[in-house]
């Protein structure tokens, strides 16, 4: 028998005890090798790990009026503002429920104003203020958009205090213009907007201010971008998030935000202008006269019918 | 913001004339009327498919049937079906007129498997249908209905429909209403009768608009209106000859021909969520009765009967419904005696006498011989009070008289509106839209249970005083009433309760109290 000098690795010593013969060479590097294949392997060691960047969902298509007549009276809240401003409507009211994205959807120029019983017309149009020793006139959100043709969204409109509203029924007017204390006659350019938002009934609004608001559109569920921000930031709890949240915007109630609109000149040139763009009649009626849509579709079936016809 | 209701709204439909509009009165058996004589009509004002379909009928109305009445439901037939082929309806306004047109013909559909007479009133929902279903851009399963309905109302049903369409468009309306007599007949068009001898409303069908005609909730409108539509009118021009017709689907030979079937095929497409179980019209009817009863009746109650009184208020030619008053009885489970207090306590009879052992000896050993032992006599008859809002009377109020009357009978009425109260639960109640609850509180010594604060069947309004004081003319006598001569109703009905009660008043039949306190004092008196 020759003499061998054991080189098995330490872990397999103890598998002959003493007295026991020793294997061969050739069968310990075997055996250690099948050990080898049976330990546990050891974690490799940890990469840095790089979060995939969230894929970008598709936000909603930009209605155009090349698109318009694709709005149903299905189509959401979002579509149809796009829809009314490809139209050439210029003031709206969005109403629905805390938190949908009425002011964020709207707010596109970053002139806000939120309105609040206690505000005077300078949280509008602006005031003067001390500078640098002088007495110098500063535009607020309402001027300079009226002054540079943009958007201005006017948050929590219902609670305009009456100073506000009653500087509301010029800025909401056909051709916007106000006098501004500095002396200066402000009128809109061309592109001016007045987008309000508010989370209490339509029907509490003065029917002056009512009739003045080219469209009024229910926004009772989140902005898809909304939900895509809560999305990427809820992990794997996402889908169970998002569905809750949708659910609970799917069940509430909005009945509160009906409204009824008469056919004043105002509506029936709004509804005409929608119509003239080539919006489903349905959903121009809809925005234009509420609740009373479908009465008022079917009165003008008969109301320009003679007797004779 | 105000906002402007559909009555307000209808005035707009017309474009030549102001038309007064005003609501449909609750409980009439038809959904609109329009009167060409003073230019106003009765409209539904609710925001459904349904009512803006009826304030569409009845704005054509006013704008081409401005002719007068018609007494007859053939010219009333064909005159609907003119307007309704006038009327170039699109959208929401379209799908709103298909719906009640199918939900008609379906309704129809019932009638005739339920085996009802009024085949006038079929006939004329029938064609006013067919001019709203055939057209191009009907729905498949109304029109499904409608040939199923029309063939099994007459079995050349389509045949003989799309004959007076024709003649109709054509402005024939001689012709139109010929073959409507046919039609309704429920002859064959072959034996076509002398136009003038065969109309369809005869004398034991009733025409349209009268109580109880078929389906009344789906509203046929009872118009009161409709012109001859004469050859030669205004509506004359319209539209090409029969057979140029631009109505290709109410051709008969493109509808499949059905024979009259024994059970009518209903699609439930257009079902408005009720169940149709096929029950038996005549079971279903007496199982409505029963469990209305049993939903009307307390535990308290006995039996409850109902007084009614008949309709003679009859706005535009219609009946309104008197409000029913339901009476509820005691029954002996449900009761206490009536009793005083203490050692006062007396014995629930009118006439009696109570021996007191304590001066038993001293009354039998009188000095004049005889047992001094009287019979008392209690307060008996009927007492009669108004529990509306008005009186503020409460539990403890009723308790004292019951006791000043305790062999009498102590009643208290009231009356309610659907949705005062909570909702109603009887068809009755359903279909008048108002009712009234006579509760008898104590009767022969037994009084109700305590219901703690609130009294049963107790509401805010009068509304049933002409039944109430019916009711209490037929108890026995003398009889009180505790009341603050408020009346509430209709005119008529006020009317008719005053003079009934000022002719009660006059002939002692029953004497009035206007004050609680008051009748305490007086029945003190009494006693």
């Amino acid at each position: 028998m020759p003499d061998l000098t054991l080189t098995a690795p330490p872990a397999t010593a103890d598998l002959f005890p003493a007295g026991t013969p020793a294997p061969a060479p050739d069968m310990m590097a075997a055996l250690a090798a099948l050990m080898a294949a049976l330990q546990p392997k050891a974690p490799a060691p940890a990469a840095p790990v790089i979060p995939a960047p969230p894929v970008a969902e598709p936000g909603p298509e930009k209605v155009t009026l090349g698109t318009i007549s694709k709005i149903t009276t299905r189509s959401k809240w979002w579509d149809v503002l796009e829809a009314c401003l490809a139209a050439g409507l210029n003031r709206i009211l969005l109403v629905g429920p805390p938190g949908t994205g009425k002011s964020t959807t709207a707010d596109t120029d970053g002139l806000r104003v939120t309105c609040h019983e206690d505000a005077g017309p300078e949280s509008m149009i602006g005031t003067f203020i001390q500078k640098d020793g002088n007495t110098v006139w500063v535009d607020g959100p309402t001027s300079i958009a009226m002054r540079a043709g943009k958007r201005v969204v006017s948050d929590e409109f219902d609670h305009n205090s009456p100073e506000c509203l009653s500087l509301a029924y010029a800025t909401l007017d056909d051709s916007p213009s106000i006098m501004l204390p500095t002396g200066e006659y402000l009128v809109a350019k061309s592109g001016y907007q007045l987008i309000g938002t508010s989370n209490s009934s339509p029907s509490d609004f003065p029917e002056a201010i009512l009739d003045r608001f080219e469209a009024i559109i229910v926004a009772a569920e989140p902005h898809p971008n909304a939900v895509k921000i809560v999305k990427a930031q809820a992990g794997t709890k996402a889908d169970a998030l998002t569905g809750l949240m949708n659910n609970y915007y799917r069940g509430l109630n909005t009945t509160q935000y009906a409204f009824r609109g008469n056919p004043t000149l105002r509506k029936c040139r709004n509804f005409a202008k929608l119509l003239d763009a080539g919006l489903d009649e349905n959903v121009a009626a809809q925005v234009v006269f509420g609740n009373a849509a479908k009465e008022i579709l079917s009165a003008m079936t008969t109301s320009s019918a003679k007797v004779g016809e | 913001m105000a906002t402007t209701s559909n009555l307000d709204l209808f005035p707009a439909r017309i474009s030549d004339r102001t038309v007064t509009a005003t609501e449909a009165p609750k409980g009439i058996p038809i959904a609109g009327g329009f009167n060409p004589a003073n230019d106003t009509v009765i409209i539904p004002v609710a925001d459904t498919a349904f009512a803006r379909t009826v304030r569409l009928h009845e704005s054509a109305h006013a704008i081409w049937s401005r002719d007068g009445a018609k007494p007859d439901a053939v010219s009333q037939a064909c005159e609907d079906a003119k307007i309704h082929m006038k009327l170039h309806t699109t959208g929401s306004t379209r799908r709103d007129e298909l719906y009640t047109a199918a939900s008609e013909a379906r309704n129809v559909a019932k009638a005739i498997r339920q085996g009802r007479k009024d085949r006038a009133l079929q006939g004329l929902a029938l064609l006013r249908a067919a001019s709203i279903l055939l057209k191009p851009d009907s729905s498949e399963p109304g029109i499904k209905t409608l040939i199923t309905t029309t063939t099994a109302y007459h079995s050349q049903g389509m045949e003989l429909v799309s004959s007076i369409l024709a003649e109709i468009k054509a402005g024939n309306m001689d012709a139109a209403k010929r073959l409507t007599s046919v039609f309704f007949a429920g002859k064959d068009a072959d034996k076509t009768p002398d136009p003038e001898g065969e109309e369809a409303s005869d004398s034991d069908e009733r025409s349209e608009g009268e109580p109880g005609d078929t389906d009344s909730d789906e509203g046929e409108p009872g118009d009161t209106d409709s012109d001859e539509g004469e050859p030669g009118d205004t509506d004359s021009d319209e539209g090409e000859p029969a057979k140029d017709s631009d109505q290709p689907s109410s051709k008969p030979e493109d509808r499949p021909t059905l024979s009259a079937p024994t059970m009518v095929e209903i699609p439930r497409e257009f079902m408005d969520g009720k169940p149709d179980d096929y029950t038996p019209e005549p079971a279903k009817k007496a199982e409505r009765a029963k469990h209305a009863e049993l939903a009307r009746r307390d535990p308290e109650d006995g039996t409850v009967t109902v007084i009614d009184c008949l309709p003679e208020d009859k706005p535009m030619g219609l009946a309104i419904p008197y409000p029913k008053m339901y009476v509820h009885t005691l029954t002996p489970n449900a009761t206490r005696k009536v009793k005083g207090k203490g050692r006062n306590a007396y014995r629930s009879t009118d006439v009696g006498l109570k021996i007191r052992m304590n001066r038993l000896a001293l009354n039998a050993a009188s000095p004049t011989g005889g047992a001094r032992i009287f019979e008392t006599r209690h307060l008996g008859g009927t007492v009669l009070i108004d529990a509306s809002g008005s009186m503020r009377l409460g539990d403890r109020e009723l308790y004292r008289l019951a006791e000043k009357f305790p062999a009498g009978k102590v009643a208290y009425y009231s009356g309610r509106v659907d949705g005062w109260c909570g909702p109603f639960s009887t068809p009755e109640e359903l279909e008048c839209g108002w009712s009234g609850d006579l509760v008898i509180y104590a009767a022969n010594g037994k009084i109700r249970k305590d219901h703690g604060a609130c009294l049963p069947k107790r509401h805010v309004g009068n509304l049933v005083d002409y039944a109430a004081i019916i009711w209490l003319l037929r108890q026995p006598a003398p009889r009180y009433m505790l009341f603050d001569k408020i009346f509430t109703g209709t005119s008529a009905l006020i009317k008719k309760a005053k003079t009934l009660l000022e002719k009660a008043e006059a002939q002692k039949r029953i004497t009035v109290y206007r004050h609680m306190e008051t009748m305490m004092d007086e029945v003190r008196k009494l006693r």
